[in-house]
């Protein structure tokens, strides 16, 4: 693959990396996990530009990107400590209602199981539709369904309880 | 009763706005090699990028940026949850004077409010005693809730007024009130209409037979004070910036090609022509840019424009619409989607994220952080619509 596929490579690349590094970090559980994370989907899309970039090719990179947090996901989780730069991000008080609420709902977003984020972050991030997000995840519809009404609970019950009274 | 998918659209919106790749990823993949975990590098250098350019946004921005804004711009609630769509009738698009006698050809349809998500009409919005329905343009303010409108007397049709409408959390707009003022035909009809981020200033464009201007008008009293310049073509978008004191527009060049330039509003005077300079950055490839409008935070301007590669004999063949984002501090314009060719309204929500453009019948949302798009048609309010109207909406 040289000049023409080279160049239209590096030209999603420069269009659409920020904004696939975003769908990455919704899904991971770091900043640098969504950046390996992309960084693989980027390699595999590479091998495979030629053939997929004969349509759009953004929704194959999207769901490399899924696939790949998801399965990196379980790879991490045997890893015995992970390297943070700052103090894990947790839920606070803050002068704002809707502040500390977000606050919960995103941590709280990062406890769930991959999968369930995932279904989550497709269907009322990106809007996708359940028939979607099931062909993205490469699932059934039901699912989806069960897996985002399990999740929606969870958040519901973090915003009832929110994260810092926890444990206290 | 917490609104949790929204919420939790907003809060990861929240954590990921300004995420900016790093800019070797290409070359990396290419390399095809794992890349070693570096911790934080990445992060610090996406931070870097980002601060980068908010430094070097500043000089370019700086010169004509005025003062403060008299008042603050209003804020967005979250993600947009209505649009208001309204239609313009198609008329012979014969020069003037012959727009001041222009009658739509067919009768004039309702401006609606539509849920912003599925295109489904919530409400149909009231117009002011003596105004007819016909020749809607509709902008919006950051807040998703305030909106003008424009509309032409009933009888006779020579003149429009403006009106505001505020909805409420069900997206059921007020009573309409009516900015002071009427703006005669004479000096061509609204081409598009802009409202500033603190919802006190309208601007509109509008082209005649041997002049075209733009106008700014007090929301409170109706003042109004506009920039003309001697010339024919069009003006056909408008955009505030943040700061509430620049306006960015579309307009035709003698050779007809659409361009976007930035209206300095303090510079004194009345002469559009010195008081405007072109947007820096679009190139000979990046041709008829029709609609235009700033990103919140004012470093860019989405814009949608037809893309001509260098070189091109047989243009009609490989021509293509883009959405572009238009960075202010240098660089080249990215394409963030491609469009149909020909004429189209852009709406960017306050946030920043949401894109509405018209095209046609048809309303597309595009999401610019997961470049997902969805288009609908919205239904028709009061009486039929006829193919060849063309659709406004804001959000």
């Amino acid at each position: 693959m040289r000049d023409e596929g080279e160049r239209s490579f590096d030209e999603f690349v420069e269009a659409r990396a920020s904004a696939l590094l975003r769908v990455a970090y919704a899904l991971c559980e770091s900043m640098h996990d969504a950046e390996d994370v992309l960084q693989v989907a980027l390699e595999k899309t590479y091998h495979h530009w030629k053939r997929i970039s004969r349509d759009d090719p953004e929704p194959y990179v999207r769901r490399i990107v899924v696939n790949t947090a998801i399965s990196g996901h379980r790879r991490r989780r045997s890893r015995p400590e992970v390297q943070v730069a700052a103090v894990p991000e947790v839920a606070v008080r803050s002068e704002s209602d809707t502040t500390d609420l977000r606050n919960a709902l995103f941590a709280e977003l990062r406890r769930l199981p991959p999968r369930q984020r995932a279904v989550l972050v497709l269907r009322f991030w990106m809007d996708l539709s359940e028939t979607e997000t099931a062909q993205a995840l490469g699932c059934s519809v039901g699912s989806v369904k069960s897996q985002a009404s399990r999740g929606l609970a969870r958040l519901r019950a973090a915003v009832a309880e929110p994260a810092w009274t926890r444990g206290n | 009763m917490v609104d949790i998918e929204n919420q939790l659209s907003a809060a990861i919106d929240d954590r990921v706005a300004g995420l900016v790749a790093a800019t070797d990823l290409a070359e990396r993949a290419r390399r095809g090699g794992r890349r070693r975990r570096r911790a934080h590098s990445l992060a610090v250098a996406a931070g870097a990028v980002i601060a980068i350019g908010a430094v070097a946004a500043i000089p370019m921005l700086t010169p004509s940026t005025p003062a403060a804004p008299a008042s603050r711009p209003l804020r967005p609630t979250g993600p947009p949850r209505f649009v208001v769509a309204a239609t313009t009738p198609v008329v012979n698009e014969a020069p003037a004077p012959s727009w001041t006698s222009a009658q739509p050809l067919h009768p004039a349809v309702r401006p609606v409010v539509l849920d912003a998500l599925t295109g489904r009409v919530l409400h149909p919005i009231s117009v002011p005693p003596g105004l007819s329905w016909s020749w809607s343009l509709v902008a919006a303010a950051p807040d998703d809730r305030t909106f003008v409108l424009s509309a032409r007397t009933a009888a006779p049709q020579t003149s429009f007024s403006f009106y505001r409408v505020h909805l409420d959390e069900d997206g059921r707009p007020s009573a309409p009130t009516l900015i002071p003022g009427s703006v005669s035909t004479r000096l061509g009809v609204p081409r598009s209409i802009a409202l500033s981020p603190d919802a006190t200033q309208l601007a509109y464009s509008s082209d005649a037979a041997d002049s075209r201007q733009i106008t700014i008008i007090d929301v409170a009293t109706g003042r109004r004070h506009a920039w003309s310049e001697p010339r024919n073509g069009l003006l056909w978008s408008a955009s505030w910036a943040p700061d509430g004191h620049r306006l960015a527009f579309t307009s035709e060049g003698q050779n007809g090609v659409m361009t976007v330039r930035i209206l300095d509003t303090t510079r004194p005077g009345s002469d559009l022509t010195a008081a405007s300079s072109p947007v820096p950055g679009l190139s000979s490839v990046h041709t008829n840019v029709w609609s235009v409008t700033y990103c919140p935070d004012g470093t860019c301007m989405i814009a949608n424009g037809v893309y001509l590669p260098t070189g091109s004999v047989a243009a009609v063949q490989v021509a293509y619409g883009q959405i572009l984002r238009i960075p202010l501090a240098g660089g080249s314009p990215v394409e963030l989607a491609r469009s149909g060719l020909g004429r189209m309204h852009l709406s960017l929500d306050g946030t920043g994220r949401y894109l509405i453009y018209t095209q046609g019948q048809s309303i597309t949302r595009l999401d610019l952080n997961t470049g997902q798009t969805r288009k609908f048609t919205p239904a028709p309010s009061g009486t039929p619509r006829a193919k060849t109207d063309a659709l406004y909406a804001a959000w």
